[in-house]
């Protein structure tokens, strides 16, 4: 209202000051009334004119206004809409944030659960191997040992397709450690080639190929032959052994540790090294005893057959045995001298042929009597050490058990020496008595016993002849 | 059968030196028992001997003194052959299962050595083990020294007849 009053205002001012000038100026002089009038008149057309000018004006902006009211509420609504779209999927990733929170620890657990079944079955297939490396049925299929212990090793969880070999390979395992009896089998031969050989399996326990015992080599998979064998019984026993009833075979309850740890064990040549300088004096002894005894004995059998010769041929005495010596004394001795230094030559004579007969016999019992003594030193020598050993640096009762074996061993030497040695010294001396006896009790009994004989023959002789020639005289 | 597996079966729990042992055993034995089927037919031998004395018509001069000496000299060999083995033999065999206990000690310290003490009733086992050897040898030389005596004995006493038979 104010601008409409101001508008009015202006005019009338513009009126009154241009009112002369259009008057001066004007072609049609008008009245000031009419003037006024049309003045009036004009400005009612143009204001009018201006008013429906406005009116439409205002029309359009208040439509413009609608128009854009009704925008704004659709915008409005939508951004409602939108608003709750929002939260609904906020609430939506809510539970999705919450869902994978769920399903990361499901992941975890499952993981850490996959990774207790690997541990579990690598620690189980562990064991399995362990015990398999033993078994010798586990070479009756190769490839099995191998199996196992990749399965004791693969960090991954193992296929399932694998897993069901390896179940099926220790079934079959299973199987056959219910085995007695002969099944061909591939065995390492002692220059390193293979073979197929008819193995026989006590089980669990033992495989023998024909007296020989064999251990499993996990290297290579394979059977072989132990490096040392238990004894002959035990291997006669086994290479009889079908799996029927009745049959006895030595087993490895160990499951051939038994026969690896007797290759382990210290042979004869390392057990008397052990021994020292008494045990391979002790082996000198034995040695030299019996090389000796053997030369004695070939001698005095040699010596016997020669006596015996000269026994049933006493016409001709020879130089060469000792019986033909003592009666060729003996015979010189008839010339010259009386009875009792007949004999005093006789013995005489047998007693220098004694030292040719008895030669060396007192050293071989020398040595059958040193050598138990010496062993018997040997093993004192050796507890001494050990108790020694023992006291200065302490020890456990095994040390203490090993070193008295050791120490034991030479009194098994001295012993073992003893015997042959004996039994040598036995067969000499009984030879050479009985020569000895020959010769001091025999000798001339024997020639007087043959004298005797010729005599009488030589008798018989001279009586035929006496007879002839007395029946020549008749004649 | 069963006596010779249960034989077998002792003889392999002994060990290699029981097996010794046996074989000392049946060569002890067998050659006394030679000397008792010789024995027991040696009479006949030593009437013929005692005969074939008294038929000679010298039996005192010094030949016939040499001639008896040297006849008795064979017979105390023919009778007394062997002796000397057979006493060795008895002499060896508890030497023998000295060895096999000794043997058997020196296996079960040097298995002590590498397991360490074992269970009593093994220890127990191992102990009897170790003695069968030593139990073997003597009850073969007590065997073995009483038929020898037997047949010393014996030997003595055809001697003795053989000697009171020579007489002049």
């Amino acid at each position: 209202m104010n601008s409409s009053r101001r508008f009015f205002s202006s005019l009338l001012f513009a009126l009154i000051t241009f009112l002369p000038v259009n008057t001066a100026f004007g072609e049609t002089v008008l009245s000031p009334e009419q003037l006024l009038k049309e003045l009036m008149q004009q400005t009612l057309a143009d204001g009018n004119k201006e008013k429906t000018n406005n009116q439409q004006r205002e029309q359009r902006f208040l439509a413009e206004r609608d128009n854009q009211a009704a925008k704004l509420a659709e915008l409005e609504s939508q951004l409602k809409a939108l608003k709750q779209q929002n939260q609904q999927l906020r609430a939506e990733q809510e539970n999705n944030t919450l869902t994978l929170q769920q399903l990361a620890e499901q992941k975890n657990t499952q993981l850490a659960n996959r990774d207790r079944f690997t541990n579990s079955l690598n620690q189980e297939f562990q064991n399995i191997a362990e015990q398999a490396r033993l078994l010798p049925v586990t070479a009756l299929t190769p490839g099995r040992l191998a199996l196992f212990q990749n399965l004791s090793q693969s960090p991954e969880l193992p296929s399932p397709e694998t897993l069901k070999n390896a179940l099926a390979a220790l079934q079959s395992l299973v199987k056959d450690t219910g085995l007695a009896g002969p099944v061909d089998v591939s065995v390492v031969q002692s220059n390193g080639s293979e073979q197929i050989q008819s193995v026989t399996f006590a089980g669990p326990f033992a495989a023998n190929n024909n007296g020989n015992f064999l251990i499993y080599q996990p290297e290579r998979d394979r059977l072989l032959t132990a490096p040392r064998q238990p004894n002959m019984l035990t291997r006669i026993y086994a290479a009889s052994f079908r799996g029927s009833r009745g049959d006895a075979m030595a087993i490895d309850p160990e499951h051939g540790q038994i026969l690896q740890r007797m290759a382990t064990e210290p042979t004869m040549f390392e057990q008397v090294n052990n021994g020292g300088a008494i045990a391979w004096l002790i082996l000198i002894f034995a040695v030299g005893g019996i090389i000796f005894t053997g030369i004695r004995i070939r001698f005095l059998n040699a010596e016997t057959l020669r006596v015996n010769h000269q026994k049933y041929n006493l016409h001709a005495l020879s130089e060469n045995n000792a019986l033909g010596r003592v009666l060729q004394a003996w015979q010189n001795s008839a010339q010259s001298g009386n009875t009792e230094s007949r004999e005093l030559r006789l013995d005489e004579a047998v007693m220098a042929e004694m030292p040719r007969l008895e030669a060396g016999h007192s050293v071989v019992r020398l040595m059958a009597a040193l050598a138990p003594m010496l062993g018997l030193l040997g093993t004192i020598v050796g507890m001494i050490a050990t108790f020694q050993a023992m006291t200065l640096g302490g020890g456990r009762e095994q040390l203490m058990a090993a070193g008295i074996a050791q120490a034991l061993v030479t009194t098994a030497a001295g012993l073992l020496a003893a015997i042959p040695l004996l039994a040598g010294h036995a067969l000499i001396t009984s030879r050479s008595k009985h020569l000895m006896l020959t010769l001091d009790k025999q000798a001339a009994g024997l020639l007087a016993d043959f004298q005797e004989k010729e005599i009488a023959e030589q008798q018989a002789a001279s009586r035929e002849e006496s007879v002839t020639t007395k029946a020549e005289a008749i004649l | 059968m069963n006596m010779a597996s249960d034989l077998l079966q002792f003889l392999d729990r002994g060990g290699w030196v029981l097996w010794m042992i046996f074989l000392l055993c049946t060569v002890l034995l067998s050659l006394l028992a030679e000397r008792v089927w010789f024995f027991g037919h040696y009479t006949q031998h030593l009437k013929k001997t005692i005969n074939r004395w008294k038929n000679r018509q010298d039996r005192n001069s010094q030949d016939a003194q040499m001639i008896r000496t040297s006849w008795l000299a064979q017979e105390q060999q023919n009778l007394q052959t062997n002796f000397h083995i057979i006493r060795t033999l008895i002499m060896i065999c508890p030497l023998a299962g000295l060895l096999g206990t000794v043997t058997g000690m020196i296996e079960l310290f040097s298995q002590m050595g590498q397991s360490g003490l074992p269970e009593s009733d093994q220890l127990l086992a191992g102990l009897t083990r170790i003695c069968l050897p030593t139990l073997a040898g003597l009850a073969t030389a007590v065997t073995g020294l009483w038929l020898f005596t037997l047949c010393q004995n014996a030997a003595q006493k055809r001697l003795q007849t053989l000697s009171r038979g020579l007489a002049q």
